[in-house]
């Protein structure tokens, strides 16, 4: 168990540096952990965890966007402006899966006699 | 070579970079958008039809579409280690890193005709030449046919990417990039994002069901 | 007398490829007119010869499929190919650097790049038509479009979706332009709302339009390739068209809506010499516009088989979209109130549009309402609903905004008697054309059949006749818009004396707009002694 408390650590500080000394170490740092995830993600889909599959399949791609998007997107230090860009993309897709999922989950089945 | 530094219409160097940037910035959310017709299709259908669905996505390769993931992150990789080289001016190390990413891009694309392949060969093309045995025929061409769409889609947008890559290699050996590397830049940003699309897609359409 | 040889954007440079190479916003505008023009004409055509065949009850002029492609036709290139470019690609193109203090948009060859684009798309359409035209509706709904439709789906839905990225990346344009190109001194709430109203539409156009692009390829993909995602014998969903299809066709309507109440701000406050009421109120309805238009598109599938539930949600917000459309009349009204106004020909189109736009919103409160729709889905009075916010709000402010800014555009005045004439002629017609249609609807004459009950012929007759006259009352300002531009007197860089910065620099404006960057010290319509 104390390996992934150290790498969680590792990649914690890396995280923290301030970027512009070493921004080649954030950004083979941030790769590991992307690749570390495409493994979890992999493993974890072979385990039966039922509904819980799905959410933590999506989790992970969530997280492995996230990382893509602030670190080598450079979203995370970008002007106000492209960061509200970035979310209102994110937000419109979220806005029509749920109202889409609005109806699908409550239709009521036609029962031919 | 322009002896202007910023174009006509802008006051300043720093207004146009930072107009470019969001410019392509809003250019990806219509890229998000795009494909979120797609993702909603698939979320109705894998809703309705579960076992179609992994059905279907068991006769994917989980290796080759794992190999392709990782082939993807790399190629996000080294697109960021190219742009970093462009702000530092660094001519060789920029046109290396683009070219480690074709050729990484290439690979991806490579491994997709395989696939691709594979499915012809199996039948598993929606269509009249589909054929499967065993239940679920039409709900497994639903799967199929998003499956092909949302991958297809996918790679087109890849290969409209490398082209952008041979571009910005030729420009780069010109040294184009010494004073402003904010195509490779905008470039870069497209290229995560198809890196994005494809760290939704290898879950949503491999990795159902894996556990059965 | 010597003329002047002052340089000015239509002067400089001559030749075909001057132009149709131009970087200019303004001449790019002027390419979006006349090309907007021409298909508004078509698409009128399509219209005279539905009403022709809709004088008599029988079905006699035409055969059914072909009455089909009439329709379909006059609703894709009125809706793609006027109604959303038109005011954005028109008016907003050539005004919107200069309103906001810039020498031109941010991305000038992605401006031009949008023209050409538009007509590849138009170019489809056009090949379709002739090679047979398509028979769907405008609305494409599977599984006809999909699996059972003989006519030229496919190239059709190519033309709209190369023409959708026309407008995305106008959208994305004024998107940029208006958040980093912005003068020093021009705040967000300095911005004349004919900005904000643009900058909302853009939002939509930007987030909207990708979804019918990829809908629209996933239809094609089916006839071409089978590749079968809307086909029931699959277990496919016709009603995932619809919502794919509504979601953005939908905020289509307020990217139509937006940008012409924009131009009524601007009409209405120059007009009545005075600020426009409630500021920040206008400006604000806008950008709420924007993002309510988007959760109410499932009132148009009210009775698709879409989950009832669905149904009252979607039915509750398209109640809640109104308020802000209410809020601009309100705030417009309250501007009227206490100005000086005059009524020249484009405060007539103003007044016109309020009217007609506030009778149109009102009737899409009857259809909010589920219980209502049902009975009159897919009857006239949906047509007559849609075209009297079309029509009689798009249409009429756009041409208010012509006529406004045309002495800008041009260099010239337009006769105003014949101004005034024309849009009452065209108050008229319009509503002769469309009032019965609202009668005839509700009494449950259904749209897109080219036969009808007997009963119904005297109230048919009427909106033909009107239509007629409609007709008329479009061609009058083509001709004399023209002949302005040789005869129509000179007008100065401010006729109408205006505020705003497009009225600070010479008519027609110099290319580069300014002399280099204006700096924006008040706010805008700053008449002067008005209260808040």
């Amino acid at each position: 168990m104390d390996f992934p408390i150290s790498i969680t650590l590792f990649i914690g500080t890396t995280l923290m540096s301030t970027d512009h000394e070493s921004p080649l170490k954030l950004y083979a740092t941030i790769f590991g952990v992307l690749l570390g995830l495409t493994g979890l993600t992999v493993a974890v889909a072979y385990l039966d965890l039922g509904p819980l599959n799905t959410l933590v399949a999506l989790g992970i791609a969530s997280t492995k966007a996230i990382l893509v998007m602030f670190y080598f997107m450079h979203l995370k230090g970008s002007d106000k402006t492209i960061q509200v860009f970035a979310s209102a993309g994110f937000a419109w897709l979220a806005l029509f899966v749920v109202i889409f999922l609005a109806d699908i989950y409550t239709r009521t089945p036609i029962h031919l006699p | 070579m322009s002896t202007h530094t910023h174009a006509h219409q802008f006051d300043t160097p720093q207004q146009q970079h930072q107009a470019t940037r969001l410019g392509m910035w809003a250019f990806l959310i219509t890229e998000v958008m795009l494909f979120s017709g797609m993702f909603v299709a698939y979320i109705l259908y894998r809703t309705w039809y579960p076992e179609a669905f992994i059905e279907g996505s068991s006769h994917l390769d989980v290796m080759l579409g794992t190999i392709n993931t990782l082939v993807l992150i790399s190629s996000s990789f080294t697109m960021v280690l190219a742009v970093h080289a462009a702000a530092e001016g660094k001519k060789q190390a920029i046109q290396k890193n683009l070219v480690l990413t074709l050729v990484l891009g290439l690979v991806f694309l490579g491994i997709k005709a395989v696939e691709y392949s594979h499915k012809f060969h199996d039948h598993l093309v929606p269509g009249p030449n589909f054929a499967h045995e065993g239940i679920h025929g039409g709900h497994l061409q639903l799967f199929y046919s998003l499956y092909f769409a949302m991958t297809g889609t996918h790679a087109f947008h890849m290969i409209i990417g490398m082209g952008l890559l041979v571009y910005l290699f030729i420009r780069a050996g010109k040294g184009a990039f010494n004073k402003d590397h904010t195509a490779v830049e905008l470039v870069g940003l497209y290229w995560h994002f198809v890196d994005l699309v494809w760290i939704f897609l290898f879950p949503l359409l491999y990795l159902l069901g894996r556990h059965l | 007398m010597t003329r002047l040889q002052r340089k000015h954007y239509i002067n400089n440079g001559y030749g075909a490829l001057s132009w149709f190479l131009t970087l200019d916003h303004k001449r790019i505008a002027l390419l979006y007119l006349i090309t907007a023009t021409l298909f508004f004409a078509l698409g009128g055509a399509f219209a005279i010869a539905i009403r022709l065949e809709l004088l008599t009850p029988a079905g006699d002029m035409v055969q059914s499929e072909t009455y089909n492609k009439m329709f379909t036709m006059h609703g894709i290139i009125m809706v793609f190919f006027f109604l959303i470019p038109a005011i954005p690609a028109v008016l907003g193109n050539f005004l919107l650097p200069i309103m906001i203090g810039a020498r031109d948009m941010a991305f000038p060859k992605l401006n031009l790049a949008s023209w050409y684009i538009y007509m590849l798309g138009g170019l489809f359409t056009f090949v379709a038509m002739a090679l047979g035209g398509v028979d769907t509706g405008w609305t494409f709904y599977t599984p006809y479009s999909s699996t059972y439709a003989n006519s030229q789906v496919i190239i059709t839905a190519l033309g709209v979706f190369i023409t959708g990225f026309s407008s995305i990346l106008t959208g994305l344009n004024f998107l940029v332009t208006i958040h980093t190109m912005r003068a020093p001194g021009m705040s967000w709430f300095r911005l004349p709302l004919f900005v904000w109203a643009h900058y909302a539409a853009s939002l939509i156009m930007v987030l909207g339009t990708p979804v019918v692009s990829i809908t629209i390829i996933l239809v094609a993909l089916e006839r071409l390739f089978h590749l079968g995602i809307f086909d029931p014998a699959l277990g496919g969903d016709p009603i995932l068209f619809q919502h794919l299809f509504w979601f953005y066709s939908h905020p289509a309507v307020y990217i139509m809506i937006l940008p012409a109440m924009g131009v009524m701000s601007e009409l209405i406050a120059t007009f009545s010499r005075k600020r426009i009421f409630g500021y920040s109120f206008v400006a604000s309805s806008s950008l709420a516009i924007a993002v309510l238009g988007f959760l109410v598109w499932g009132h148009h599938m009210f009775v698709s088989g879409q989950s009832m539930y669905a149904g009252l949600v979607f039915s509750i917000l398209s109640f809640l979209v109104a308020i802000p459309s209410a809020i601009k009349v309100f705030n417009w009204l309250a501007t009227l109130f206490r100005g000086s106004i005059s009524l020249q020909t484009p405060m007539i189109y103003a007044f016109g549009f309020i009217g007609l736009f506030t009778i149109g919103g009102l009737t899409g409160l009857f259809l909010a309402c589920l219980a209502v729709d049902v009975h009159v889905h897919d009857t006239y009075f949906i047509v007559a609903h849609f075209h009297y916010i079309m029509v009689g709000g798009v249409i009429m402010a756009y041409l208010g905004g012509i006529h406004y800014w045309w002495p800008k555009i041009t260099g010239r005045m337009y006769p105003e008697w014949w101004g005034k004439f024309s849009a009452v002629v065209i108050f008229i017609g319009f509503n002769l054309t469309f009032l019965p249609q609202f009668v005839v609807g509700y009494l449950g004459m259904p749209r897109r059949y080219h036969f009808y009950p007997e009963e119904f012929q005297i109230l048919n007759v009427l909106s033909t006749a009107g239509a007629s006259i409609l007709g008329i009352g479009y061609m009058i300002p083509l001709f004399y818009l023209v002949w302005s531009l040789r005869y129509g007197k000179v007008a100065g860089p401010n006729p109408w004396n205006a505020k705003g910065l497009e009225w600070t620099i010479p008519s027609p404006p110099p290319t580069e707009n300014f002399d280099g960057t204006p700096e924006v010290t008040e706010e805008a319509y700053n008449y002067g002694t008005n209260h808040a």
